[in-house]
């Protein structure tokens, strides 16, 4: 094809101005691809996984459930910059239906389960404390207390890390296995521990326990309480109502209920321990320490707490 | 001033041939040469001029023999010496009336133009312009003047390299009476003042009085039919 | 040469309309050629520079000529759209990064382009000013666009009611401009991008209304349990932090339009892959933009080649015109070469004169045609809007 000089000269000049302006594309993190985990379970798959090689980022406030998480502006910037995006799935990351984050970066952990995934009723919208209102409406998505789906999220977040850092592909690997194994071997004692609870019904605090319930053959029945908020004359009538309905004096909090609710429980001849979903970062010790915790609260009955 | 011997000329493509075998102009003279239209008057002041070339003869003008310079040199010549007046005035209509007195300027390559040299052309130019009555004149272009403006431009224009020779060409012939005696008073004036020769060529003889020597041209030369070449 | 110049500039002056014709002459004479040339070769610069930065096209079954157009440069297309689940088969191909992106509206003119981040890494365009979208309801603005209507980050701009890509029209949206994109000296310059979402909206295909359940007044009619709202109900026609959680589309997503998929392969036997997967899908096509960029081209050589012709043919009657103008002025100077001959000019000087004449005309007509192909070069993109046009 013919070309022409001053054509050249022309796109030369235009190309070596855009240039001048142009600034490096290059990461600001010093390397490290930068990565981002939609909840706490997510995150410490991530940290165990690849925490030497890649830059995490947490932009969770403390106690916040990232499920309502509401990102600003300047979140979603940096999110904008990440190289992976771990999500949830089953409608948990909400925030990105109106958010301008590249799909092509984003990698949803329960994918390959999604035809199990639990359908709930949309009815139950309400708020917590101050919070915004919020519903748990369409797909329930405490997955990971599911341990058996909580591998398989492993599993997805393990590949998106070798896609990530090939070079460290063999010790992803080792890293996962082991994993793997542990999280194998918990939900076996999880398994283990439920069955107990065979002729037993459940009360819960909160709809989060869908998956848990369904994969260790619990029958819970969940109210819409919090343990931070003293539940109002309403709930406790609600709470006499389902205990008399289902024949059930035992509940599963998402947290340690108040003093004050703690009394209460004990006039009503309800017992309850602390299953947590640690959508958030725990205080001390990991997912892990609180996993053996919730399985100890189950084997124990909450006896002991 | 001008001495011609023998003078024979023919042009190219002409029939006739022009001989003059003599005829001296002392310096300061002011002459006319009259004689019938197509006799040769501007042949002949062409020849003064170098501007023709004869085949044969002597012009020696201010001690120079023409038909012996080079092209070159007859045209510094006339640049340094001649002062031409034409019939038809000849102005140049896109240049204005101060850049058609100063033209001969243009035309001279061998004259270093330094700012002493132009301040005294401009000033001269000047001059002349305010003896002549044209100075209000300067800027306008010819087109815009009227034919006794243009022939005092004209004159300008002859008159502003300091001439030693004046031709001036039927330069009275389409004037009328009052101005043709105002631009021939300008011309012995200056012809007086300076010692130059003028030579006009009319062919109209009123008004010759004021001419120191009147040269009837078909009296002193003849036009000769030329014969076939062999 | 300085007397001849004198004399060459006072008689250009003093012919002025003789001047400007020979002005005018001489400088279609350069300039024509060379902006045949120019835009030509602008065309085809520009045309395969953006071709080829995009590997492959994904789109509806059709022209894959509209198809590129309706990708590479913004024109309005006949095809059909393709759903959005299209994307992510195309991502969980993992066979290199697929780019959605959809043109529904306008906005003030320039075509508003839903996208995904991924547009601007693979199309290297970074913000200028501003920063760069981060949700619903925010667009950045390509800096032509910027400039042309005077819009800076923090301004709105409103979709058109009705534009070339829909002719149904839509409920008007305002987009917040978040950013100015650096110039690229490309269409980019030309258009308004925002979120895929956002574009879709700006379509009616999502919306915002207030809640209806519980609010007095609102509700028409209730039908098998759905709340039919009334016309009080408000559209929203902006979309802010406070409201974007009520947007919401009806139906599925995946089902939602896109007027194609850029998609840039991560190796060459993806793209092979790719384009043999599409090659025989009855609904999809999968089109390389820059060999039908090269059909075009064709097309464009042959209208260049008789365009040469007609060219070949007006520039040699041209040049004879200035020639004759040019004999012609020697002769009719030839009485006024006789004069300065006389008063002891040289004889060659009428032409010597004329040549500088022409040498100056020359000059002049070669600075205005320089400067007319700078102009020609500036408007480029819009010369090349109405040759795609």
């Amino acid at each position: 094809m013919k070309s022409n000089f001053f054509v050249l000269f022309f796109l030369t000049l235009s190309s070596l101005l855009q240039a001048a302006g142009g600034q490096d594309s290059s990461e600001s993190t010093g390397g490290k691809p930068l990565v981002f985990t939609a909840n706490y379970p997510l995150y410490y798959l991530c940290l165990s996984y690849a925490g030497d090689s890649v830059e995490m980022i947490w932009p969770f406030d403390e106690g916040e459930d990232p499920a309502f998480w509401e990102p600003e502006d300047e979140d979603i910037r940096i999110l904008q910059g990440a190289d992976l995006l771990i999500l949830n799935g089953a409608g948990y990351d909400k925030w990105l239906e109106y958010s301008f984050i590249d799909t092509g970066k984003t990698v949803d952990s329960s994918r390959r389960f999604r035809d199990t995934f639990i359908e709930t009723d949309r009815s139950g919208s309400h708020s917590h404390g101050g919070g915004d209102i919020h519903d748990h409406g369409g797909t329930a998505f405490t997955l990971w207390l599911d341990l058996s789906q909580y591998s398989r999220q492993a599993e997805e977040v393990h590949k998106a890390l070798v896609k990530l850092l090939p070079r460290d592909e063999e010790t992803l690997k080792e890293r996962h296995r082991v994993m793997s194994d542990r999280i194998e071997a918990l939900d076996r004692d999880f398994r283990a521990a439920a069955e107990q609870y065979e002729d037993t019904p459940l009360l819960g605090s909160h709809p989060v326990y869908q998956y848990f319930a369904r994969a260790y053959n619990l029958e819970i029945h969940s109210l819409l309480l919090e343990p931070d908020v003293y539940p109002s004359e309403k709930d406790w009538k609600d709470l006499a109502q389902m205990k008399a309905l289902y024949g059930a004096d035992l509940m599963i909090w998402e947290g340690e209920p108040l003093p004050e609710t703690r009394s209460t429980l004990e006039e009503m001849g309800i017992g309850w321990f602390v299953i947590s979903p640690g959508f958030n970062m725990p205080e001390e010790g990991d997912f892990m320490g609180l996993l053996e915790k919730n399985l100890r609260a189950l084997k124990n009955r909450g006896t002991g707490q | 001033m001008i001495q011609i011997d023998n003078l024979g000329f023919s042009y190219a493509e002409g029939l006739f041939r022009f001989v003059l075998p003599r005829l001296s102009i002392g310096r300061g003279e002011v002459c006319c040469i009259t004689g019938p239209s197509g006799y040769g008057k501007t042949t002949l002041l062409s020849l003064i001029a170098g501007i023709l070339v004869p085949a044969d003869g002597v012009i020696q003008v201010d001690g120079l023999n023409l038909p012996e310079l080079s092209e070159k040199e007859r045209r510094q010549f006339r640049l340094e010496k001649i002062g031409f007046v034409f019939q038809d005035l000849e102005l140049l209509d896109y240049l204005n009336v101060y850049e058609n007195i100063g033209v001969g300027r243009f035309l001279d390559n061998s004259r270093v133009w330094n700012r002493e040299a132009i301040q005294n052309y401009d000033q001269h130019i000047r001059e002349l312009a305010a003896r002549t009555g044209i100075e209000r004149h300067l800027n306008r272009h010819p087109a815009q003047l009227s034919r006794g403006e243009k022939q005092r431009v004209a004159l300008c224009r002859s008159l502003v390299n300091s001439p030693v020779l004046i031709l001036a060409d039927e330069a009275t012939g389409s004037l009328d009476p009052e101005n043709r005696e105002k631009t021939r008073d300008l011309l012995y004036g200056y012809c007086r003042e300076t010692g130059a020769t003028l030579v006009e060529a009319s062919h109209d003889r009123s008004g010759l009085e004021n001419f120191d020597r009147i040269f009837d041209l078909p009296a002193i030369a003849e036009i000769l039919p030329l014969e076939e070449q062999p | 040469m300085r007397n001849l110049l004198f004399l060459a500039v006072r008689y250009l002056r003093f012919h002025r309309f003789r001047t400007v014709i020979l002005l005018l002459t001489l400088t279609s004479l350069l300039y024509l050629p060379l902006a045949v040339i120019l835009i030509t070769d602008i065309s085809q610069q520009s045309l395969t520079l953006r071709a080829e930065s995009t590997p492959v096209i994904i789109g509806s079954r059709g022209s894959d000529l509209d198809l590129v157009m309706n990708a590479l440069y913004f024109q309005p297309s006949q095809l059909r759209t393709v759903p959005y689940s299209l994307l992510d088969e195309l991502n969980h191909e993992e066979r290199g990064r697929p780019v959605p992106f959809f043109l529904g509206d306008t906005a003030r003119g320039y075509p508003v382009a839903g996208t995904s981040p991924a547009y601007f890494s693979e199309r290297n365009l970074r913000v200028a000013e501003g920063y760069m979208i981060t949700g619903l309801g925010e667009c950045v603005l390509g800096s032509r666009v910027a400039e042309s209507l005077g819009l800076k980050p923090g301004d709105r701009i409103i979709t058109d009611p009705e534009n070339p890509y829909h002719l149904a029209g839509s409920y008007p949206l305002e987009l917040k401009v978040t950013g100015i994109l650096e110039a690229s000296a490309g269409w980019d310059d030309r258009a308004i991008f925002t979120d895929i979402r956002t574009a879709w909206i700006a379509r009616g295909l999502g919306h915002g209304h207030d809640e209806l359940a519980g609010e007095q007044g609102t509700v028409l009619k209730e039908e098998k349990g759905n709340l039919v709202g009334n016309a009080s109900v408000r559209m929203y026609n902006r979309i802010d932090p406070e409201n974007r959680n009520d947007f919401h589309f009806h139906g599925s997503t995946a089902d939602f339009p896109l007027s194609g998929i850029l998609f840039f392969p991560d190796s060459s036997r993806s793209e092979a892959m790719i384009l043999s997967a599409y090659g025989e899908h009855s609904l999809l096509q999968a089109v390389e933009p820059d060999k039908v960029i090269l059909k075009l081209l064709d097309t464009l050589f042959r209208i260049r080649e008789i365009l040469n012709w007609v060219l070949g043919v007006t520039l040699t009657i041209t040049t004879g015109a200035v020639v004759f103008i040019l004999v012609l002025t020697v002769r009719l100077r030839k009485a006024e070469s006789l004069t300065l001959y006389r008063m002891g000019g040289s004889r060659s000087l009428i032409v010597r004169l004329t040549a500088v004449e022409t040498f100056i005309l020359g000059i002049i007509s070669f600075l205005i045609s320089l400067l007319l192909l700078g102009v020609t070069w500036l408007f480029r993109l819009n010369i090349l809007d109405l040759l795609i046009q």
